[in-house]
């Protein structure tokens, strides 16, 4: 179930009056938001239903015991390292495994030998390393300390929420936990945001993505032979605005969801391409991952503590396996690569001239090579194989073919890009405006985005959001 | 990490600080750094959500209508269909009662999306003899017009269907194998005067076949008995006896009585066969062993030049999404080639009251010209079809098999032309499910049928590279590398298995079309 469908504004509809219903029971209303959660991801595939439900189980079993008191400090950290295989374990297998089978079977067959590995296709369950994420850092924040373990049903709950549950954000315990504690006000609910954030949510996707991938991207990328250098260049900055309106779309329309729930998320995404640095970029990127991989990879593995060359070190590992994290493909780790070497490559240059920590200079200079290098790197992300990227890059030097840009595309694009510089008070102004036109007002523009999203739509249905296969 | 630090926290203007309102940037800040914010966010009672909520669901079902029992009759079978179908047919009666269907028609015109016709041509076509008007006639042998209709077999215990092909000059004959013959049957040689003539040279067929294991085998139209209940309008109208495929069981032939029995709804539902493995007797490979077969001659293909390159449209559902793009890169590399891809996600030929092929077909032809139209579609074909006079097929049954080669007929003849194009319509590779694989299998012996009427179709049976003789695999090696060739769906081939998919057609694109 994807969230701008018929199915899901079904089910929304329903479960949005019976939770406020339920909320002064709160016993009541987290079994029916677990069970409604439940739903929402046995949809796709009930079978998964139980692995959710196992890593629920395993990671709260041994957070509960981890945190008892008659246990020693060493058995904590082996019982934290036995949370962290088992989760590390079901990411593997379900993520890694045919990757890894089919690679050794390559090289064994160079070897003249049988392949050690059976070749098995295993079923990625959908988000599952958005959730095993959040249970990881649920465990490690008991062990360290940071926070005591939840009851059953919250940590049930926490994991299965529905609407971070597929892609995202990735929110911590400590921040979405205390907020089960106590029954939601229904009347402070942060409505205008909450249908801003869906409908901005909606426009992302159907309008500015699904449009740019399907008209431009994805032919591009597809078959770089036969489109001119301007497709290629153009298609290289429309699946920078693609990715980003795809991606940023489902987290705004998970947050407002939530909003509407009762609840808030952290934000995921805030104008990525206005930084002018990559450190910048990473801070304004796909936030709650960056700082799941700060928090707990990046000063796991010392940080900057540990010397110069061990932070370019640590950098380098942390987005090499950040980029491993978004599937299990070479393509992923190189982009992360680039990125871990650019991370390590900028704060190189900073610390040489002694500018570490100080206001970046040149601005607009940095903005632009911060921008070109994201662009570059997206590249690697989204090409099928690095035949492509040579495709490409051939098309970009020598030109030819036929072209598919029209001026919607080229739009499409600079409005992608200029949602990253839109001023804010507008934005502030328009919010407070829609909140006081009165609900029945509310319903009927909002009726209108969906009869324009669904035409714009057609018959093709939305596709699935990009970030769903990670 | 310091690389990675805490989001910051941002100035606000002064007509900001005034307000009290949280931008955009204070709500990224607040959850990180809440006592850092203060701001606030204008809030409202959970009444006057829900009744927001409630008027734009309402008034988006309302309005959006046509769009929503359209889309609904695209789903699969089950609950959730009948439920938006129902609750969509509702809202659209009120709509059109209301002329609030106006809005999202006056939208849909400005975007150019075209309703559908409310009886989709590909249904309306009651048999093979009728179909969608094609501009250019089809030519006979001798430059006669040629319509088709299925007659019944011959008399007595003969159980071939017989296909007449009627034109002004004295007409050919087609013995086929009946309905519920076995994959490798149908793989036999058709009756010797009119065996169609491969359009594609030995060189190629074994070109593209190099990595079967098993060549095409020569077998005798023998019969495999089918019962009574399995007979069927083949065209879709009862009524009519030159529409009725005769099938019989054993020795005993059935009664003109069952045969008008099967026109009923219920009579023509053939009991589905029973498991996988059963079905799993007939081999995909073998089957559609020949990969080239034409009914009629038809003209060469034209010369490709630099100046008029060659037209090629891929196209079909979503398998043809990893090809397409690939096959088009890889043709343009070789040679002049003007390349197209038209994927419909979610469609098939089952479903024609959710997207009919023969107007996308047509649609095509009239916007990319295609010289050569390379086909892949079934994905969603795992489905019942119903007529709109009520006959009802179930899936995998030979009546269904039947229905299906009429309908993919239908949209071969607008794709080539009258024989003037070309049309490689791929086989389907078997799915995960053996239920589905079975379903598959009857796809491939109805596109290979169709194809053999068609002047300038070709049928191309890719499964030998991407299956284990035709069985369901996720790794095959693939010069020396073992590649993961399926999507987790068990129907999709990924870009792996459509880039070795790729390969086999173009090496028949290059040697037809002489590219490269």
């Amino acid at each position: 179930m994807i969230f701008p469908t018929i199915q899901f504004a079904a089910f929304f509809a329903l479960v949005l009056p019976i939770s406020w219903l339920l909320m002064p029971f709160q016993r009541s209303w987290k079994v029916f938001i677990i069970a409604a959660s439940y739903f929402f991801y046995g949809n796709a595939d009930w079978h998964f239903v139980f692995l959710l439900a196992g890593c629920t189980v395993w990671n709260q079993l041994l957070a509960v015991v981890i945190a008892r008191r008659a246990v020693a400090d060493r058995m904590r950290s082996w019982l934290l390292a036995v949370a962290l295989i088992g989760d590390l374990c079901l990411l593997g297998w379900f993520k890694y495994y045919s990757f890894f089978a089919g690679n050794v079977a390559t090289l064994t067959a160079k070897l003249g030998l049988a392949a050690p590995l059976p070749l098995l296709q295993v079923a990625l369950p959908v988000g599952i390393s958005f959730y095993t994420f959040q249970a990881m850092s649920y465990v490690i924040d008991v062990r360290r300390g940071r926070s005591a373990p939840a009851g059953w049903l919250d940590f049930a709950l926490y994991a299965s929420f529905f609407p971070h549950l597929i892609a995202g954000p990735i929110v911590r315990a400590t921040e979405l936990i205390p907020q089960f504690a106590s029954p939601r006000d229904p009347g402070r609910i942060e409505a205008a945001r909450a249908f801003e954030l869906i409908v901005g949510g909606l426009i992302k996707k159907v309008v500015l993505a699904d449009t740019l991938s399907t008209q431009l991207v994805d032919p591009v990328f597809g078959s770089p032979a036969v489109h001119s250098r301007a497709d290629v260049i153009a298609a290289v900055f429309g699946y920078a605005v693609q990715i980003y309106c795809d991606f940023s779309a489902y987290s705004d329309m998970a947050i407002g969801l939530a909003l509407l729930l009762g609840f808030q998320f952290p934000a995921n995404f805030n104008r990525p391409y206005a930084a002018v640095t990559l450190t910048d970029f990473w801070r304004r990127w796909h936030m709650s991952l960056s700082r799941w991989l700060r928090d707990y990879l990046y000063i796991g593995l010392g940080g900057n503590r540990k010397g110069r060359l061990r932070t370019y070190a640590n950098l380098m590992l942390t987005m090499l396996l950040g980029g491993l994290w978004h599937g299990a493909a070479w393509k992923f780790m190189l982009w992360g690569g680039m990125h871990g070497s650019g991370l390590a490559a900028e704060r190189w240059v900073d610390e040489r001239h002694g500018r570490r920590g100080a206001p970046v200079r040149w601005p607009v200079v940095r903005w632009f090579i911060t921008f070109m290098l994201v662009c570059v790197a997206w590249v690697f992300f989204r090409a099928d194989s690095l035949d492509t990227v040579g495709e490409m890059a051939q098309r970009v030097l020598y030109g030819g073919g036929s072209t598919v840009l029209t001026p919607a595309l080229v739009a499409a694009i600079a409005g992608g890009l200029a949602l990253q510089f839109v001023p804010e008070p507008p934005v502030v102004q328009a919010r407070l405006l829609f909140a006081r036109i009165g609900a029945v007002p509310q319903g009927i523009v909002l009726a209108s985005v969906l009869v324009i999203t669904g035409a714009l739509v057609g018959s093709q249905g939305v596709p699935p959001f990009i970030y769903y296969q990670f | 990490m310091s690389a990675l630090p805490e989001i910051e926290f941002h100035a606000r203007s002064q007509w900001l600080r005034t307000s009290r309102i949280c931008t955009p940037r204070q709500h990224v800040a607040a959850l990180v750094k809440p006592d850092t914010v203060a701001c606030v966010s204008p809030t409202t009672s959970i009444g006057k959500v829900l009744l927001a909520i409630g008027v734009a669901l309402l008034l988006g079902l309302i309005l959006n209508a046509r769009s929503i029992v359209h889309d609904a009759a695209g789903m699969p079978d089950g609950q959730m269909r009948d439920a938006t179908l129902y609750f969509g047919d509702k809202a659209l009666a009120f709509a059109e009662a209301t002329h609030l269907t106006w809005p999202r028609d006056e939208i849909d015109s400005l975007l150019g999306n075209d309703p559908q016709p409310s009886v989709p041509p590909l249904l309306q076509v009651g048999a093979i003899e009728s179909p969608i008007a094609i501009d250019t006639p089809v030519p006979s042998p001798t430059n006669g017009t040629v319509a088709l209709r299925v007659v019944p077999a011959a008399q007595g215990n003969a159980t071939a269907t017989k296909i007449v092909m009627e034109s002004a000059t004295p007409s050919t004959s087609v013995e086929k194998a009946p309905s519920g013959t076995s994959a490798a049957q149908l793989g036999a040689p058709l009756s010797p005067s009119s065996t169609p003539v491969p359009q594609l040279s030995g060189t190629v067929v074994s070109t593209i076949y190099r990595s079967l294991d098993t060549a095409p085998t020569k077998l005798a139209p023998t019969v495999t008995p089918a019962p009574c209940t399995s007979s069927v309008a083949s065209g879709g109208r009862c009524g009519s006896s030159a529409q009725l495929v005769q099938v019989r069981q054993g020795s005993a032939s059935c009664s003109a009585k069952s045969v008008s029995a099967a026109c009923s709804h219920e009579s023509v539902r053939a009991p589905r066969p029973a498991t996988g493995r059963a079905r799993a007797k007939s081999d995909p490979v073998r089957s559609a062993a020949r990969p080239a077969a034409t009914a009629t001659a038809e003209p060469a293909p034209r010369k490709i030049t630099a100046s008029q390159p060659l037209r090629l449209l891929v196209t079909g559902d979503s398998l043809s999404g990893y090809l397409g793009p690939e096959l088009v890169n890889d043709a343009a590399a070789v040679g002049p080639v003007m390349g197209y891809v038209d994927t419909h996600n979610g469609t098939g030929l089952t479903r024609p009251d959710y997207v009919d092929w023969s107007l996308v077909a047509q649609q095509q032809v009239a916007e990319y010209h295609p010289d050569a139209v390379v086909v892949i579609m079934g994905g969603n074909d795992f489905q019942n079809m119903t007529l709109p006079n009520g006959a009802f097929f179930t899936a995998g049954t030979p009546a269904w098999t039947k229905e299906y080669e009429r309908r993919a007929e239908i949209c071969m003849r607008i794709w080539t032309q009258g024989g003037t194009k070309r049309v490689y319509w791929l086989s389907m590779p078997p799915a995960r499910d053996s239920d589905w694989a079975y379903d598959d299998n009857q796809i491939n012996i109805a596109l290979k049928a169709a194809a053999a009427h068609v002047p300038g179709a070709t049928y191309l049976n890719i499964l030998g590279p991407v299956t284990d003789h035709g069985k369901y695999v996720d790794f095959v090696r693939w010069q020396g590398q073992w590649l993961l060739i399926r999507e987790p769906d068990g129907v999709h081939l990924n870009a792996e298995g459509s880039s070795i998919v790729a390969d086999e057609v173009l090496q028949v694109l290059r040697h037809v079309w002489h590219l490269g």
